[in-house]
């Protein structure tokens, strides 16, 4: 399948099913962190391997990334990314502490992200796999703390079977009280044979 | 001046320039040096081979074409390849969690291209700052043909 080949109609319609993974999956990230969770549209990046980094803001900061692969009827993976400090904050909403509190990732803060993106990352793709009637099943999420850019081009040219072009769907998070302009990133990564099975069920 | 390196690009400095280049996850950046001529390239490239892809657009984004470009484009410039001596950082594999057997991962493998095109063209690899699961950035002073590694796990390290 050649991804010139892609429809608006195709595009729009991959938009809509990840919106609606998108929309569980900030109603859940809400109801943890007890505050408002802006989610935006969600974008298809069909982009050169070597460009994947441009597709966040952060790329030269810090973020921590959780990497989650999924089997079944449709493969890939999905990936959370929040910038650091971002992230210490979701710590101390999750762990109920004072805002600010957290100022390390040891351990036990990794582990609160860990279970943060797992959560979210499942209810993503379960509303998927309610939406499409396909089997999808996730697996432990991988936490890395590290550079954006290396991040995002090693979770994607470590696993994909295309290395030239990067065929993913983003949505954005963000915080309504936040000012600073913090995001959260969700990437869906989607393999070639699962990008076909997506598009056979929007042609049907 | 400060010459920045994004992925898949490399770039040749003289005797004031600093070359730099930042997230290098399973990426590989070599630095090459003719210290007698004060002439410094570096490459940062993604992937060992060009035979891992369909199309072929850039050639600095494999370690093959990429490395061999750079140093023809040294050589144009007064660099000789006998006096050149090559340092060679990154390759990480990030997700080990999934990547078990370190060999299978990309980073691995593009040390290993790496290394081994540096052994044809008879360059030897005076510092190396390889693997493990963490990412790197570099920084290449012509002036001394020092490099200075950063990572978040590590922090700076000079070779």
């Amino acid at each position: 399948m050649d991804l010139k080949d892609l429809k608006d109609f195709h595009l729009d319609g991959i938009k809509e099913i990840s919106n609606i993974g998108g929309g569980h999956a900030a109603t859940v990230l809400s109801q943890l962190i007890n505050r408002k969770v802006m989610v935006s549209v969600p974008k298809v990046h069909i982009i050169s391997s070597e460009d994947v980094y441009r597709i966040i803001n952060n790329e030269d900061e810090i973020v921590t990334g959780c990497l989650v692969k999924f089997l079944g009827d449709l493969t890939g993976r999905t990936l959370l990314i929040f910038p650091r400090d971002q992230s210490m904050l979701l710590v101390d909403m999750v762990m109920g502490k004072e805002e600010g509190t957290t100022t390390i990732l040891s351990e036990i803060e990794q582990s609160a992200i860990k279970e943060v993106a797992n959560i979210v990352i499942s209810s993503y793709l379960t509303a998927l796999s309610d939406f499409l009637n396909m089997l999808i099943l996730p697996s432990v999420p991988n936490l890395v703390i590290d550079v954006g850019s290396a991040v995002l081009t090693s979770a994607y040219i470590d696993f994909s079977v295309n290395k030239d072009i990067v065929f993913c769907v983003e949505t954005e998070f963000s915080f309504e009280e936040d000012s600073q302009n913090l995001k959260g990133y969700l990437i869906l990564l989607p393999d070639p044979v699962s990008l076909k099975k997506l598009l056979d069920f929007l042609n049907r | 001046m400060i010459i920045n390196i994004r992925i898949a690009d490399a770039n040749v400095a003289f005797e004031e320039d600093v070359l730099k280049t930042i997230g290098l996850g399973s990426c590989v950046a070599v630095t090459l040096f003719d210290r007698e001529k004060k002439i410094g390239g570096m490459i940062h490239f993604m992937l060992p081979s060009k035979v891992f892809s369909k199309a072929f657009f850039n050639p600095y984004k494999y370690c093959d074409t990429g490395l061999s470009n750079l140093i023809m484009e040294m050589e144009q410039l007064g660099a000789r390849k006998y006096r050149m001596e090559a340092k060679v950082v990154g390759g990480a594999n990030m997700f080990s969690i999934f990547i078990k057997n370190v060999e299978e991962s990309i980073g691995y493998r593009n040390i290993e291209m790496a290394k081994k095109m540096l052994r044809e063209n008879r360059i030897p690899v005076t510092a190396e700052d390889t693997g493990s699961d963490y990412s790197r950035s570099v920084e290449f002073t012509i002036k001394t043909g020092k490099i200075k590694v950063t990572s978040y796990k590590l922090g700076e390290i000079q070779y």
